[in-house]
């Protein structure tokens, strides 16, 4: 691993020889945090410790810096009846399987707890979208504000008082130039950027403040496309109503990467086995949708720096077009797929299988001779060097701090994929490499997710030699689900995985029903998103632009 | 005959067409004035403040450079269009030296211009201290 | 050879035609020049551009009403003539309406003195060439004037950049140009036209035609990059860039006055084809009988606009900065390279 090891000194023990992945000791850690710490609690697939609201940033800048826990992965704040509860869930960028989750309760009649910004700046919006939602105050945080919700709103609609009945106004007013009295050498100027704008790649609104074309401040502003997804799937049974909305989150082309995560969590909150079949067929499809999303960031991202929808944009959309082909094949829909099931995927694969591998291999074969014409007009062109050599950059301290994951992550160094670090699925069983580049920079980006294409070439051509090669009396594609699933009261879970734009992960608290209590979405590009300002500082409005697309957002994840 | 006039009639032709195209327009379109259509486009949002500000004009050095430049190029014309009969005259040295004199005064001045770092885009110094 | 208002008065049997009747020649061939240039960039250019863009992009583009589409052109030309015309709160008025009405006036006037073959020249003075690159320069006039009348950000920013990218490309424009005149000896379109005549070398049974494109490729080049700039066309299509500020200059533009920008761009690109043509490319010079010229010189200058149309399907575009030193650190210098080299040569062959 190219980053610098932890000095894991006294917290973590020394990884065991027989199991590599490294485990947590956690009395060790309590014993660190000292009397930060009220009581432990045990959630499914790591331990929690109960932290006084006042202690915050001690408890977390201990985790942070002595036992090297670097990555601010979550936060997820629910109400109870007799209290509020933000869970700041902890992991390491070196090994993400070593987990801690910080809970911090408060009181009803007054929540306010302190804020982790300083420790973690991902904390930021986190915190942001826990007061927004849930209605918790964060002390010490730099800038309160509602996020996804307008100003105006009344009430916290994931609270437990939330009137959904009752009107509310949003008004319709300037912004304001937070800069406007910044005179120095030239007036100031506020340029919305979206959200009807064509570059910002859904409806994201980018207040930025101009002096002349250099980018002074950039404020991404989001909300637009917020649908309730969370409290959708609280109200929806874990074994088939929640299933459909996942591919709703991420919907460029990521519908089944989104559909794994529910999948993963709910099967580990249930003890759901997954027949290695239906492992292999979801790795496989996964990956194809990985492709499609990638191929469709490309485009995008090429469209901003060229300007028009020109050929680069329209071969990205002609070969994505052959994986939804195959995808359509597959699962029956082309966008939202709603192909996994708990427990396994809905079918198998079409007959007949000859044809279906006979097109999957024939795309997985024409593939190189397309990644090497995307060379040839993109990473090879003098001009594209040009523009993307050098801007947007982040560097992998900074990028940590932003809880940045995924191909933005890669791109600046960070050796983390959830695939490989948090095995599951049929990974582990496959040859394939984790793609990461110093760079940091927009160009560098594009590297990692034109070869993380080649990447998943890999993956499916293995699946499908195994598909074809699979005996027929073996073919499970589901494990014996019950048709009601009610998980243990009071269960608390946090599972990820590696979705297109990073890591896709997904906390359930259960309360003894067949629907979650609390269903916390973590989404890769909020997180990514969040680090734009710092990416874009000082750099020019086309840089500006050309980074937005380098992270690849898709708004319906970052608003869930 | 006047090459000026036939110039000067194409450009009241060609000034008509404009015209012609508005008036066509008029005729045809409707209007329909509304609060909401009259707003300044900024992407959907209000716009916070107008464009009458004091705007940082970034390439300004390189403004006032190109009137430099732009005042040589009508000085270089009458010399290229004598130059093969001022060679044919003179010789070349002396239809060539005093232009590549002046040439050369020219490109040292660039060559200043550049090592000063005129020739850029003004990086705002806002930048330095605001985050 | 005469332009054809006097090659006209000349049939009509008057040596030295009164001033009615060169007015009337005047206007009745300038009526023609228009014609043929607005149907050539307002008629075909919109429907080539849609085409050939959809060619290097796998697409097809329209295609349903006539053949090939064609038809489409003209609903549209009635589509947009048809729209109301919003003029946003902010807009200084009488700049916001003259604006428009600059573009396409400042590339009609550069046609006056091209000489387009088969005998269709308007005027011939003998600056023709300066000229053109006066009254072409006037387009970003237009611009500014529109963009910083619409009161609009975007607007404010595109017009900016398009000061820029006047200031940048101008000047290797017009020096390359004058690498040519010193070839050329002479200011004055069709005397550039006639010298390109003649045979540079014969290889076997082609012979290469000693248009100042073969004489010097190195001038055509810079010309050629220098042109895409001065016209706005990707890489250096900033002044609009649609993923950055919407329409630079052209966001509040709509209706009538949206049509007159876009019509204006057209001409624009190929009043420059036309003069790069003239330059460069013989103008109307090629095989066949000497009435064939128009038909040379519309195919040259379309294959200019296509190589428009090709940078657009492929190449990026730069950032303002970058442009700003392409053109001042590259081109300036290759350009006056050039005008010492082609005057050093020129004159010791001389």
């Amino acid at each position: 691993m190219s980053q610098t090891e932890e000095p894991d000194e006294e917290a973590v023990e020394e990884p065991d020889p027989a199991d590599p992945a490294g485990v947590v000791d956690y009395d060790a850690l309590e014993a660190l945090l000292g009397d930060a710490v009220v009581r432990r609690e045990r959630h499914l697939n790591a331990e929690a410790f109960v932290v006084r609201a006042d202690r915050v940033q001690d408890a977390l800048s201990t985790l942070r810096t002595e036992a090297g826990f670097d990555h601010l992965s979550n936060v997820t704040a629910q109400e109870y009846h007799d209290r509020f509860e933000s869970i700041y869930h902890l992991k390491k960028y070196d090994d993400p399987t070593q987990e801690v989750s910080v809970v911090v309760p408060t009181s009803r009649d007054n929540p306010v707890s302190e804020s982790a910004e300083p420790v973690f700046r991902t904390a930021d919006w986190h915190e942001r979208e826990a007061y927004d939602l849930v209605g918790i105050d964060y002390d010490d945080h730099p800038d309160l504000r509602r996020i996804l919700l307008p100003e105006t709103w009344q009430g916290h609609p994931l609270g437990r008082d939330y009137n959904q009945d009752k009107p509310q106004i949003v008004e319709f007013e300037e912004n304001v130039n937070p800069l406007a009295d910044d005179h120095r050498e030239s007036d100031t100027m506020l340029v919305n950027i979206g959200p009807h704008h064509p570059a910002t790649h859904g409806v994201l609104h980018l207040e930025t403040v101009l002096d002349g074309e250099t980018v002074l401040d950039v404020e991404p502003d989001i909300g637009y496309l917020h649908r309730c997804e969370e409290q959708m799937a609280q109200s929806g049974t874990y074994r088939h109503q929640i299933m459909p909305y996942p591919d709703r989150w991420d919907y460029g082309s990521a519908g089944i990467l989104n559909e794994w995560a529910y999948a993963r969590v709910a099967e580990d909150l249930n003890d759901i086995e997954v027949p290695e079949y239906a492992q292999v067929v979801r790795t496989m499809s996964a990956e194809l949708c990985r492709i499609a999303a990638h191929l469709l960031a490309l485009g995008t991202f090429c469209l901003d720096i060229y300007g028009d929808f020109t050929a680069i944009f329209m071969y990205a959309m002609r070969d994505r077009e052959v994986v939804q082909n195959i995808l359509e094949d597959l699962t029956g829909q082309r966008m939202m797929f709603n192909y996994l099931r708990l427990g396994g995927v809905v079918w198998d694969l079409p007959e007949p299988r000859e044809e279906f591998f006979a097109t999957v291999r024939e795309f997985l074969d024409d593939l190189p001779n397309r990644v090497d014409e995307y060379h040839d007009l993109i990473t090879e062109n003098e001009l594209f060097q040009l523009r993307t050599v050098g801007t947007g950059e982040i560097d992998a301290e900074t990028a940590k701090q932003y809880g940045v994951t995924g191909p933005v992550a890669r791109a600046s160094g960070i050796d983390y994929d959830l695939r490989r670090d948090d095995p599951y699925g049929y990974y582990e069983n496959l040859d394939w490499d984790v793609i990461t580049d110093d760079g940091g920079d927009n160009y560098s980006r594009l590297l990692v997710r034109m070869r993380e294409v080649e990447q998943s070439a890999r993956i499916i051509q293995q699946c499908v030699d195994l598909l074809e090669e699979w005996p027929e009396d073996e073919r499970e594609i589901q494990a014996n689900v019950p048709r009601t699933l009610n998980p243990e009261p009071d269960a608390e879970v946090y599972r990820a995985v590696e979705g297109a734009k990073g890591e896709l992960g997904i906390y359930i608290r259960s309360d003894g029903t067949d629907k979650p209590a609390r269903f916390k979405i973590r989404s890769p590009c909020f997180s990514n998103l969040q680090a734009l300002p710092e990416m874009s500082r000082g750099e020019y409005i086309p840089d500006l632009v050309a980074t937005l697309g380098s992270l690849d957002i898709i708004l319906g994840e970052v608003d869930r | 005959m006047n090459e000026w006039i036939a110039v000067g009639v194409f450009a009241v032709v060609a000034a008509s067409i404009p015209a012609v195209m508005v008036s066509a327009s008029r005729l045809l379109r409707p209007s329909v004035p509304e609060k909401g259509k009259e707003t300044v486009y900024e992407s959907g949002e209000v716009p916070t403040g107008g464009t009458r500000l004091n705007f940082n004009i970034q390439y300004y050095m390189v403004a006032l450079l190109f009137v430099v430049f732009d005042i040589e190029t009508v000085l270089i014309f009458p010399w290229t269009v004598v130059y093969q009969d001022a060679v044919g005259a003179a010789g070349l040295g002396s239809a060539l030296a005093p232009m590549l004199v002046f040439i050369a005064v020219l490109v040292v001045g660039l060559g200043w211009a550049w090592r000063t770092g005129v020739i850029r885009w003004v990086s705002s110094a806002n930048t330095e201290f605001n985050t | 050879m005469a332009t054809t208002p006097v090659a006209v008065a000349e049939w009509l049997g008057y040596a030295t035609p009164p001033l009615w009747l060169q007015v009337v020649l005047a206007a009745v061939v300038s009526g023609v020049v228009v014609t043929v240039m607005l149907t050539t960039s307002a008629l075909a250019g919109p429907w080539a551009k849609r085409k050939i863009t959809a060619m290097f992009t796998d697409r097809i583009a329209i295609n349903r009403n006539g053949p090939a589409g064609i038809f489409t052109i003209a609903a549209d030309s009635v589509r947009l003539m048809s729209k109301e015309l919003i003029v946003p709160d902010g807009a200084d008025r009488p700049a916001f309406d003259v604006a428009p009405a600059i573009l396409p006036l400042s590339a009609l006037l550069g046609f006056a003195v091209i000489p387009m073959g088969s005998g269709l020249q308007l005027a011939d003075p003998e600056i023709g060439l300066a000229y053109v690159f006066a009254v072409s320069s006037i387009a970003s006039v237009g611009m500014v004037v529109g963009g910083y009348a619409s009161g609009n950000k975007y607007s404010l920013l595109g017009s900016m950049r398009s000061v820029a990218e006047s200031i940048a490309y101008e000047i290797p424009l017009v020096i390359t140009a004058a690498s040519v005149v010193l070839l050329a000896g002479s200011l004055r379109l069709s005397d550039i036209v006639a010298a390109q005549q003649g045979t540079l070398v014969s290889l076997g049974p082609i012979a290469i035609p000693a248009w100042y494109g073969f004489l010097n490729p190195f001038a055509l080049a810079l010309f050629l990059v220098a042109s895409l700039a001065e016209v706005g066309r990707n890489p250096f299509d900033i002044g609009e860039a649609p993923t950055e500020i919407v329409g630079g200059y052209i966001t509040e533009y709509s209706s009538i006055y949206f049509v007159l920008f876009f019509l204006g761009e057209f001409l624009h690109i190929f009043l420059s084809a036309a003069v790069l043509t003239t330059l460069f490319l013989g103008g109307p010079a090629g095989p066949g009988p000497a009435w064939l010229g128009i038909v040379w010189f519309g195919v040259k200058i379309w294959a200019v606009f296509l190589f428009t149309q090709w940078c657009r399907a492929a190449v990026p575009r730069v950032r303002i900065d970058q442009m700003l030193e392409i053109g001042w650190k590259g081109l300036l210098v290759l350009s006056f390279a050039n005008l010492v080299l082609t005057a050093i040569i020129v004159g010791v062959i001389a």
